[in-house]
């Protein structure tokens, strides 16, 4: 009789506990989410003139990929240089496998000093990158360029893969 | 004697089953005269009042604990605020950040190779001497060569925090960083002493020295680019100004190789 009588405390008690993690785990959500609008914040972009065309297969590429050379000025209005390296942007196909298309360069890892070009603060200048695809996973031949900002990325145009 | 059920709340006698519930088969505890003969009670004249029941003092029930509701009712507020405010404060914060953080378009401004020129807000007097090409050096990437360049950098009386400096070379299109002296003096400290710090432009102190680029071999056109940060209050860059010098190369040798 006492233990049925006790299941509406613990209940409750368990809702509290509830009630207190869900609290918690929206109050670390909410602070990394502000901590990312702040540092998403630090990062002001833009683009133009965006291209894109078939190239052959670098000497560093594989042949199981297709190659591509997008092309486009960047304005960078941040507080900060803009690093143009393959890890700055992003290509995100609109259907298929996220990571079917990917950014790559001849990196060398043995080299000490490695080219680093930029776009200063207030400048603009012109960005080349070559596009690695891959057909097999490839769902859609029009993909999403992003600014790899780390909060989700900052959309810069959309490009369609030549035929 | 007829009892309630404390169960079904029908009446029933106890004596018939034991003090079993016929209705629903609950034990009930029952005062001994309910269990006495029958016979008195039939053998006395039915009255209209209802008779007087006994029955068994109901369980009980414990209330819900009110420091849990409480704090349950507490933590929910949270939740709620958390949710309602959380959104409008990234929303806010985003927006607050990309107005302080955004940088206008640089103004650009030129200067002439070995000849001084003011530099920044306090018009410090900068002096950008000889190009040397000093080519593919060891541990530099393929297909990228070194090129240094002379700068002198006036004495200034007043420390300034409202500003900082950068420096760019530019070769064909593209913005080249300076190679940081921390990074020469890994594999080159005899340049490395040699070698300028951007940050020298900034301070107050006399200072002359080369710095190092790292750039494509063969690009044509080098420009090196000052670039004078106007900081506001928070230290964010309000403003841009760069300042292009057209540089004429020559070539150049260094002792290491």
């Amino acid at each position: 009789m006492n233990r049925q009588n006790s299941r509406p405390g613990l209940l409750m008690w368990a809702l509290a506990a509830l009630a207190l993690a869900a609290a918690v785990a929206r109050f670390a959500a909410g602070m990394s989410g502000l901590d990312n609008a702040r540092y998403a914040g630090d990062w002001n972009v833009s683009t133009d003139q965006m291209s894109v065309q078939t190239i052959d297969t670098p000497e560093w590429g594989e042949t199981f990929y297709d190659y591509y050379l997008v092309s486009f000025r960047l304005t960078n209005h941040s507080q900060r240089p803009v690093d143009l390296d393959e890890y700055t942007f992003e290509a995100v196909p609109q259907k298929g496998d996220e990571w079917a298309a990917r950014f790559d360069s001849d990196w060398d890892s043995e080299a000490a000093y490695t080219l680093r070009p930029q776009v200063p603060q207030g400048c603009t200048a012109p960005v080349s990158m070559v596009l690695r695809v891959d057909p097999e996973e490839l769902g859609s031949s029009t993909l999403d360029i992003l600014f790899e900002d780390y909060a989700g990325g900052i959309l810069l145009g959309q490009i369609t893969l030549p035929g | 004697m007829k009892i309630l059920c404390s169960n079904c709340g029908l009446r029933y006698d106890p004596a018939v089953n034991n003090g079993i519930c016929p209705h629903c088969g609950r034990y009930n505890e029952a005062p001994p005269e309910a269990f006495a003969p029958q016979a008195e009670e039939e053998a006395e004249p039915r009255c209209d009042a209802d008779p007087e029941l006994w029955a068994p003092p109901a369980p009980v029930r414990r209330r819900v604990s009110r420091a849990a509701l409480a704090l349950f009712i507490l933590f929910l507020a949270v939740f709620a605020v958390e949710c309602a405010v959380f959104p409008l404060a990234a929303r806010a914060a985003r927006a607050g950040q990309a107005q302080a953080a955004y940088v206008p378009q640089a103004a650009a401004e030129s200067a002439a190779q070995n000849e001084a020129f003011a530099f920044g807000p306090a018009g410090r007097q900068v002096l950008v001497g000889q190009a040397q090409r000093l080519g593919s050096i060891r541990g530099t990437e393929e297909g990228a060569e070194v090129l240094r360049v002379w700068c002198e950098v006036d004495k200034e009386q007043d420390y300034r925090s409202d500003w900082a400096a950068d420096t760019f070379l530019q070769a064909g299109d593209v913005y080249y960083p300076a190679i940081q002296t921390y990074d020469l003096e890994q594999f080159y400290p005899e340049l490395a002493a040699e070698a300028l710090d951007p940050y020298a432009f900034q301070s107050v102190s006399m200072d002359e020295g080369w710095l190092y680029f790292l750039v494509p071999e063969g690009a044509a056109g080098h420009t090196l680019w000052l670039q004078c940060q106007t900081l506001d209050r928070d230290y964010n860059i309000s403003e841009a100004a760069m300042t292009g010098i057209d540089l004429t190369v020559t070539e150049g040798s260094v002792s290491v190789e």
